[in-house]
């Protein structure tokens, strides 16, 4: 595979400078909000191409922070996700554990029944109109209770319970313990590190949701910060249609302000993307392989 | 099997009898894994097959004070009046020349830049592109459009450096013509990365071996790519060819939703967007069901046919 050519040479050269192009691409967007959040508002008049600001402030963070709308929506979120996290975990978990078990009768016939919602779903309405009349209208349950399983996760969850030897459970069983014991004493605790990383990857989601928030909470104090940022972005972005010439104090703030909390919702995110990011790579290959 | 193996043998009913009392038995040495599937399973009926059932509306006349069963059958009244709707036409035209698109120029993205990686020999480099790269993946559209807006608005950063240079600045998120690749450029920047693990992960799998083979047979890297790497991608890359297909109706809800506006309906508004609004803000529920209704059946057909025609071809399919 080595080769010393020149136009191997040539080739890793392009090669190289285009992967780190496309670095900066992915990560100057970021920068750019990063950067627009914490301008101060005379340098953010002047242009909005700074890579690096010589003086800059934390205005927008106290002015967000000193309204009630920005922390509560924050709590809201951190409840949601917390709580989400470990429900959808524990189901995702049970789910998978016995269907591991490959002369179940009826295994099959019962990963047919799950997997088939994976590709067919009553629609939008339906959904809608399940929810209402279950009474989770308004009700910040309605962001925790109806994502109790997403098949990917658990298909990927099911194949890290796959490889654990199964001596250890025979052995279990010869000293009298059931399916239960063995699932919380024996397969939980050697599962930790990937039960870490699905669950990573269900706060990120729950972190994330404004979806099941725009469609049933109408009630402003119970917003995710998700749902409050989207509420900021399209009410703000009406302004780009009627094209505002003139730049004036207020809209520059409002400006800082927008990014100073699309900040505050990616840099959670960014905390704990090294966590997931250590592990993720090995479980999406192995989850990808099986199915 | 062992129905088979009962037939032919002459103490058929015994062996039966006796197998099914092996299966009662391990039946009852596993309930307690079935008491473990059951809150899954209950869950699923309510929060995906009700709802299923529940898309019958599409077939009634629904009053939400009459509710599902009290409604009155209307046959296909409803998919009647959609075919006859302009609008609808023009989402399912928007729905599909974007997905196309999008399989143009998406669909390939993440193979080449998983080969390009794997053509990268320092370890640290390759790991730490990978990383960054990976991140825009778990950033929602609702924050990715908030930053997409502070780029792209009229007082944005694009906009800003167009008048620098002394030009009139344009308004990339009203203008239809900029709608679309706006969709596969941002599709392209939050996935193209996570796109590739699946690939990475097939890649890892060649065996070196091949490649020292190819060298000394005198085949330079260009030629040990279209030999050795592409042919080992394919399988990978026909399933998530058929996945695709069957998801070829759906509009991408999250993206455009967030980055839509009413100026640029023409070109980017598609089915589902339609759906949510003549559903829920017209609260045109039949007719809105109705449509999902005709998506999913479409999207679900596709992936049946599209495997079919796989497996007969290639032998390759997802089931």
């Amino acid at each position: 595979m080595k080769t010393t050519s020149l136009s191997g040479k040539i080739f890793d050269a392009v090669n190289i400078v285009f992967l780190l192009l496309l670095a900066i691409v992915t990560l100057y967007p970021f920068w750019h909000v990063l950067i627009g959040s914490v301008l101060p508002y005379e340098e953010a008049i002047k242009s909005s191409f700074n890579l690096f600001p010589t003086k800059w402030s934390f205005e927008a963070y106290e002015y967000v922070f000193s309204k009630n709308t920005i922390p509560k929506a924050l709590l809201v979120s951190l409840f949601v996700t917390v709580l989400g996290t470990f429900y959808q975990l524990f189901i995702t978990a049970i789910t998978a554990y016995p269907l591991i078990k490959q002369d179940l009768p009826g295994r099959s016939a019962i990963f047919l029944f799950m997997v088939f919602t994976m590709f067919f779903s009553g629609g939008l309405i339906p959904y809608y109109l399940l929810i209402k009349n279950l009474g989770m209208v308004n009700h910040l349950s309605v962001m925790i209770i109806p994502a109790a399983l997403s098949m990917y996760n658990m298909i990927v969850l099911k194949t890290f319970f796959q490889s654990i030897p199964l001596e250890l459970e025979e052995s279990a069983k010869m000293d009298g313990a059931g399916y239960m014991t063995i699932f919380f004493r024996i397969i939980l605790p050697l599962s930790i590190p990937s039960l870490a990383t699905i669950g990573l990857f269900i706060a990120v989601g729950q972190w994330n949701n404004w979806y099941q928030p725009m469609l049933f909470l109408n009630d402003k104090d119970q917003w995710p910060l998700a749902m409050v940022l989207r509420d900021i972005l399209i009410n703000n972005n009406t302004n780009t249609t009627a094209s505002v010439s003139a730049v004036n104090e207020q809209f520059m703030l409002a400006d800082t302000i927008k990014n100073a909390i699309v900040m505050i919702s990616v840099i959670p995110i960014i905390i704990v993307y090294p966590f997931i990011q250590k592990h993720f790579v090995k479980g999406v290959m192995i989850g990808s392989i099986k199915s | 099997m062992d129905a088979s193996v009962a037939k032919a043998n002459p103490d058929a009913g015994k062996i039966k009898s006796a197998a099914r009392s092996e299966l009662r038995k391990r039946i009852m040495g596993y309930r307690m894994l079935y008491v473990m599937l059951l809150p899954a399973i209950v869950f699923l009926i309510i929060f995906s097959y009700i709802p299923m059932y529940g898309a019958s509306i599409a077939f009634k006349d629904f009053w939400i004070t009459k509710g599902i069963l009290g409604s009155p059958w209307v046959g296909l009244e409803h998919f009647e009046k959609i075919f006859r709707t302009e609008k609808f036409w023009q989402v399912f035209r928007n729905t599909i020349e974007i997905n196309l698109l999008r399989l143009v120029f998406g669909f390939p993205a993440p193979i080449i830049l998983a080969i390009l990686l794997n053509e990268v020999r320092h370890k640290f480099f390759k790991r730490s592109i990978q990383t960054i790269i990976y991140l825009p993946h778990f950033i929602s559209w609702v924050t990715i459009a908030g930053i997409i807006f502070s780029i792209l608005s009229t007082e944005g950063l694009v906009n800003n450096i167009i008048v620098a240079f002394g030009g009139t600045p344009i308004n990339f998120l009203t203008n239809d013509g900029m709608f679309r690749p706006l969709l596969i450029i941002s599709g392209i920047w939050k996935e193209i990365g996570w796109g590739t693990i699946i690939y990475m992960a097939a890649l890892a799998g060649i065996n070196p071996d091949l490649y020292e083979a190819a060298t000394v047979d005198g085949a330079n890297r260009f030629k040990q790519v279209i030999y050795i790497t592409l042919p080992s991608l394919l399988p990978i890359i026909s399933i998530l060819l058929i996945l695709n297909f069957g998801s070829m109706m759906n509009g991408g809800f999250d993206q455009v939703f967030n980055l839509y506006n009413t100026m640029v309906y023409e070109s980017g508004d598609v089915i589902d967007t339609y759906v949510y609004r003549i559903g829920l803000t017209q609260g045109e529920y039949s007719v809105a069901t109705a449509i999902g209704l005709l998506l999913n059946v479409i999207n679900f057909t596709l992936l049946v046919l599209v495997n079919y025609t796989s497996k007969k071809l290639s032998g390759q399919g997802i089931y």
